[in-house]
């Protein structure tokens, strides 16, 4: 008990900004037989995320795909995930946004692009990636707040979206 | 005619300077591969990979020394490498966090910012024993010192100011505001103006260091992480990680003339005569600009996530 709450003390006197732990990154990419538009067209909609992550339950943005727009992300195991966008490029077929509350996620600062490009014979690539720090901020940190549980969640949300995205596009 | 002796001639230099260890070099380190790549900025290529700490970050080159010294946050130590034998002669204790790095321009000191100590560490770079441990602000992140060795600059990240470190007194005698969250300082060759970084506020303030009082506010890219100055000081490159692009500064207007492509991620970066060097974070390799185009020349692999924080082009 007095380990936790020194733990829940520590993080508050550390902003979510920091920057003395390592920063981590993970680039997940899939092939899709299916047109770029097509693909684009199921992941645009910076507000509807559930059309395509098996994780999410419902996406409320209060501005649409415009730059800063804030999206709240309820996910289906519990929790919420706040991120704000930070660049949409419908012409390159690709967005950028960062994330304001983490939530559940063991992540801090965590800034990602997922974009849709040309693949071989008409179809296409989605390339997912994310910038990120562990969860625990100061030095020493507990396992479930590591730098390999944050490369782990993230791969896990990245792979598990991915993989349903390709099914659903795929599916005749 | 005169065409083909020309190219002979080139041939001939370009061969002339290949042979003669060309110069200058690159020292990268790399924070998921724990290493240093070196490159030849000449030959477009690494030429030796430096096995150092954990997660290294920081980097300063000290010709006057002899060395380079790289922070490692992970590992709380100082790596030491020869520039001549290009290997880890020493390691040293880094304090709880070390995060950026300068030498004196004399050779004979080193500071490091000590983030969870909000400390700066002063190592005399011969025999690489601490000398002290300056308090500083909080979470302190980028280091300068200027070019007469007697002020260290240093961006105290969470305080959203610039300490001001007496090398003779080792104590913090002034603060200067910057925006939010300062992160990386760069002095012009000069030292007249100090640029400190802030990373939340997406500007630069742009710092008088002799009245101390902040001369402007330049808005650049989202995220702006690192900075370097051309040899005659009249311009500054700063990269903008979030925009993936390089903020091109005139420094007597002290505005943004050119802003170009700068890779994903760009973090560190340096000018090495008419090449820019910018690391590319995300895509583990290092990019070369044309310094008066910004036109990217070549693009060569590094180790794994790239940092290059700090001043890490090396002559020899």
């Amino acid at each position: 008990m007095r380990v936790s709450l020194m733990a829940v003390l520590l993080l508050a006197t550390t902003v979510a900004w920091a920057h003395g732990p390592t920063r981590q990154k993970v680039t997940e990419t899939v092939n899709i037989k299916a047109a770029p538009e097509a693909v684009w067209a199921k992941i645009k909609d910076y507000g509807a995320m559930q059309d395509w992550h098996p994780a999410i339950d419902k996406t409320v943005a209060d501005k649409g795909n415009a730059v800063g727009s804030t999206r709240t992300l309820t996910l289906k195991g519990g929790g919420n995930v706040v991120e704000e966008l930070e660049s949409y490029s419908d012409a390159e077929r690709k967005f950028s946004y960062r994330m304001k509350d983490p939530g559940p996620v063991p992540v801090t600062n965590y800034s990602s692009t997922i974009s849709v490009k040309p693949g071989e014979g008409g179809g296409s690539v989605v390339e997912w990636r994310g910038a990120f720090y562990r969860k625990f901020m100061n030095n020493d940190p507990p396992p479930e707040q590591n730098d390999e549980a944050a490369v782990k969640a993230i791969t896990g949300i990245y792979q598990l979206g991915l993989g349903n995205l390709k099914s659903l596009l795929e599916k005749k | 005619m005169t065409r083909y002796r020309l190219a002979l001639t080139a041939g001939f230099a370009i061969a002339w300077i290949g042979a003669a260890a060309a110069a200058p070099f690159a020292y990268i380190t790399n924070q998921a591969s724990h290493d240093v790549s070196v490159i030849d900025l000449a030959q477009q290529r690494v030429v030796a990979t430096i096995p150092v700490g954990r997660s290294p970050a920081g980097v300063v080159v000290s010709e006057q020394a002899g060395k380079a010294f790289v922070s490692n946050p992970d590992s709380k130590t100082v790596s030491v490498i020869d520039l001549a034998s290009r290997r880890v002669i020493d390691t040293i204790d880094g304090g709880s966090g070390p995060v950026g790095i300068d030498a004196a321009p004399d050779g004979k000191r080193l500071y490091v910012a000590d983030w969870y100590a909000n400390a700066l560490l002063v190592i005399d770079a011969a025999t690489h024993r601490r000398i002290a441990s300056v308090p500083v602000g909080i979470a302190p992140a980028g280091v300068a010192v200027a070019p007469d060795n007697a002020l260290i600059y240093v961006a105290n990240r969470d305080d959203d100011a610039i300490g001001i470190v007496d090398a003779g007194s080792l104590r913090q005698v002034a603060t200067v505001a910057a925006g939010s969250h300062p992160f990386a300082v760069g002095l012009t060759p000069d030292g007249s103006k100090l640029f400190a970084l802030n990373v939340l506020s997406n500007d630069v303030s742009v710092i008088d260091t002799r009245t101390r009082q902040r001369l402007a506010t330049i808005g650049v890219g989202n995220s702006p992480y690192g900075v370097a100055f051309s040899a005659d000081g009249r311009r500054a490159w700063v990269t903008n990680q979030h925009a993936e692009t390089v903020s091109v500064i005139d420094v007597a207007t002290l505005r943004v003339v050119h802003t170009v492509a700068g890779g994903a991620y760009p973090e560190g970066i340096a000018v090495a005569g008419q090449r820019v060097v910018v690391v590319s974070w995300m895509d583990d390799c290092v990019h070369l600009l044309d310094a008066d185009s910004g036109k990217r020349l070549a693009t060569i692999d590094t180790g794994r996530n790239p940092r290059g924080f700090g001043h890490f082009i090396s002559a020899q």
